[in-house]
């Protein structure tokens, strides 16, 4: 049942849009229309249950709670209307500053010096009137690096925007930054399009300053900054997304990479998260970041991680292997390695070359240094073996004294190490080791190392020594693991290479 | 009957409280939206289909851009429909509010499964009426669901309705008949045996 006048009549009537007249009318016929009757009974029931539900929306302390945030974050601003005229003439002094530099710099280099007597108008020419705004400017981001601008001067000017730079400036005042702005630093930092908006957004205001276009270089360095800044923000954050997004961005930008770890190294609170994620998520980045940070507690528990996940290891090692801190990492290395080994979940021998290849190979020079000194002081013999295959994998001459005392060691196995990580060394270190042939107590290890070396006069030596030539061409193919060093020291034994040599 | 007659300018109290804020007062810009605090989050509640915390989000980004644009508030609305208008803005805008995120609110109408088809047990509990009733509001097209909220909730008149949704007045009531049709519809019989 249904009445053509329905909507009409309803809506005039509960809106009370009706004269008096007309609402007698409505009235009447209401009473006498079922179909209207009903509607307009519901219809006052959906109005006043609207109602009722909104109210259930809102409670005073959260409506509190969000508004002082707000004031907190927004009282700088506002308290001047004075203090942004005060920004804005700070910001056009400073554009005015930075643009007369340019423009000495740019005369300076590309035009003669004009006639000290003769005005020169120092200013930048404001841009067409009818030339695209620069963040649409596709040919923007095309530009040389070089256009007779220093990158870093107006560089100051194009970093985060506003907002990120308010929040940077309050956060002391404020504590931990709002959701609000801990799900804009995500977007930032994990969307690189977003965070390049962002720094074209600055871009384009340093643009209303008046300055020509800025540099490619600029544009990029604004964006890392941008990320950066939003990096900072997260590093104040508690939520887990926000320590993610923190940790993924630290493993996959490297510009941004450092100065991110760096504030983070100094953030005690951060580092309590850090610890309670690694604890109960699984993610190869939460891991890389915590071994980045070079915190003894961090690292025991990436190694626990790893321990439950042994798919995490490489990656692990690998972040090692960016110089991000000052702690030297071998130490821990050896430990992630030593448990993988102990566990038997990574399916690879203590004793694996191609581990220390791929985990020790590209860490600082610093490291062999620190892995001397582990060898010195190392009391386990697994932990010794697994030094001699790191040193072995980055031959590096500056272990050359160390390898050849040990090839001295009372325990064969160790001089046996110690000669192939001899062997690994590079040509350069031959001389030396011919000379350390000639006085120690195991020289046909030596000899064995270098033999592994290969060359043409190191196989005519082995074969006046006596050697039959197949196995001179197999021993000097190079490449030999440690038993096969150990045996070429036992062909060698006896054999009087020297005097082959020099006669 | 509600009072449909929100006013159309700030009252002296709202003019004296936003002279101060402006002049740089935190106490009087508080007082100022402190009383809008509560309908702001009514309606992102609204307009974020019920996530608390996007709501929560939508009214902090409302209030921040208000705060800042205090100087560009010129006093031709009430602050309320201001803020409304402020609210309807950045809602439109989710990358803005949600980062990268797809919100919920971009979701089709269609897409929100229909919880309304069964027929309501007798006695059921104003909770569920309520539960209904937003269910019905979230299938709504944006507008729509605005215009009813504002009306119904807000109680304000059809032009201040329009100021916020920035359409004409006559716009802004077929927007709230539609709504209003749509909804009696969807819940059927909820709406007579509901207490």
């Amino acid at each position: 049942m249904s009445c053509v006048y329905e909507d009409d009549v309803i809506a005039r009537l509960l809106d009370g849009d009706v004269t008096q007249a007309d609402q007698a009318d409505l009235e009447a016929h209401v009473r006498t229309c079922a179909a209207c009757r009903r509607t307009l009974a519901r219809s006052r029931h959906l109005d006043a249950a609207v109602a009722t539900s909104s109210t259930h929306a809102t409670d005073a302390e959260t409506a509190d709670r969000l508004l002082t945030q707000v004031i907190a974050r927004a009282t700088p601003p506002v308290v001047a209307g004075r203090s942004l005229q005060r920004r804005g003439i700070l910001y056009a002094a400073a554009a005015g500053f930075v643009v007369g530099l340019l423009a000495m710099y740019v005369f300076g280099r590309r035009t003669p010096m004009p006639d000290a007597a003769a005005p020169r108008d120092v200013s930048v020419a404001a841009p067409p009137a009818d030339s695209p705004p620069a963040w649409r400017d596709p040919e923007m981001l095309l530009l040389p690096d070089d256009v007779g601008r220093p990158a870093s001067a107006p560089q100051d000017l194009l970093t985060p925007n506003d907002d990120l730079r308010g929040l940077g400036a309050s956060r002391g005042a404020l504590g931990a930054p709002t959701r609000l702005d801990v799900r804009r630093c995500v977007a930032l930092l994990e969307d690189p399009e977003l965070s390049q908006a962002c720094a074209l957004q600055a871009n384009a205001r340093a643009f209303a300053f008046g300055w020509p276009r800025p540099t490619r270089a600029v544009i990029v360095s604004a964006i890392t900054a941008t990320r950066i800044a939003a990096g900072r923000v997260l590093i104040d954050a508690s939520s887990p997304a926000a320590l993610l997004a923190l940790a993924r961005c630290a493993a996959a930008d490297d510009d941004v990479a450092p100065a991110l770890v760096a504030a983070a190294s100094a953030h005690r609170a951060f580092r309590q998260r850090l610890r309670a994620a690694l604890h109960d998520t699984c993610d190869a980045s939460l891991c890389t970041l915590a071994v980045r940070l070079g915190d003894p507690d961090l690292d025991r528990r990436a190694v626990a991680r790893v321990r439950r996940e042994p798919a995490l290891a490489e990656r692990v090692a690998a972040a090692c292997a960016a110089p991000l801190c000052d702690v030297d990492r071998t130490g821990f290395l050896l430990d992630l390695w030593a448990e993988l080994s102990r566990s038997g979940d990574d399916g690879s021998s203590p004793d694996d070359p191609d581990r220390a290849a791929a985990w020790f190979t590209a860490l600082p020079k610093s490291a062999t240094a620190a892995l001397t000194q582990t060898l010195l002081n190392a009391r386990n013999v697994e932990v010794r073996e697994r030094v001699f295959l790191a040193l072995a994998a980055r031959a590096d001459i500056a272990a050359l004294a160390p390898l050849l005392a040990f090839v001295e060691a009372p325990s064969v196995s160790i001089a046996h190490l110690a000669a192939y990580a001899l062997s690994r060394l590079p040509a350069s270190a031959a001389p030396r080791l011919e000379d350390a042939a000639r006085t120690s107590r195991r020289p046909e290890l030596i000899w064995a190392a270098l033999a592994s070396q290969g060359g043409a006069p190191m196989q005519a030596r082995l074969l006046a020594a006596g050697l039959p030539a197949e196995a001179v061409a197999l021993l000097t193919a190079g490449d030999l693991r440690p038993p096969q060093i150990a045996a070429v020291a036992s062909l060698l034994r006896g054999r009087n290479l020297v005097l082959v040599s020099k006669p | 009957m509600p009072d449909f007659t929100a006013p159309q300018a700030p009252s002296t109290e709202e003019r004296v409280a936003l002279a101060a804020a402006r002049a740089g007062d935190p106490a009087a810009l508080h007082a100022l939206l402190r009383r809008h605090v509560g309908p702001l989050l009514a309606l992102a509640r609204r307009c974020s289909r019920g996530d608390r915390h996007r709501a929560e989000d939508l009214t902090q980004e409302t209030l921040l851009a208000a705060c800042r644009g205090l100087d560009g508030f010129r006093g031709e609305a009430s602050v309320r429909t201001w803020l409304f208008r402020i609210l309807i803005r950045l809602s439109a805008d989710p990358v803005r509010v949600h980062g990268r995120q797809v919100p919920a609110s971009c979701m089709e109408p269609s897409q929100i499964p229909d919880g309304v088809g069964a027929e309501p047990v007798q006695g059921s509990l104003a909770r569920e009426l309520r539960e209904r009733i937003d269910e019905a509001m979230e299938r709504l097209p944006s507008r729509q669901r605005t215009a009813l909220h504002l009306r119904a909730a807000e109680g304000m008149g059809y032009e201040a309705i329009a100021a916020v949704l920035g359409v004409r007045e006559g716009a802004a009531r077929m927007l709230v008949l539609a709504a209003r049709r749509t909804v009696r519809e969807r819940l059927g019989s909820y709406l007579e045996d509901a207490p």
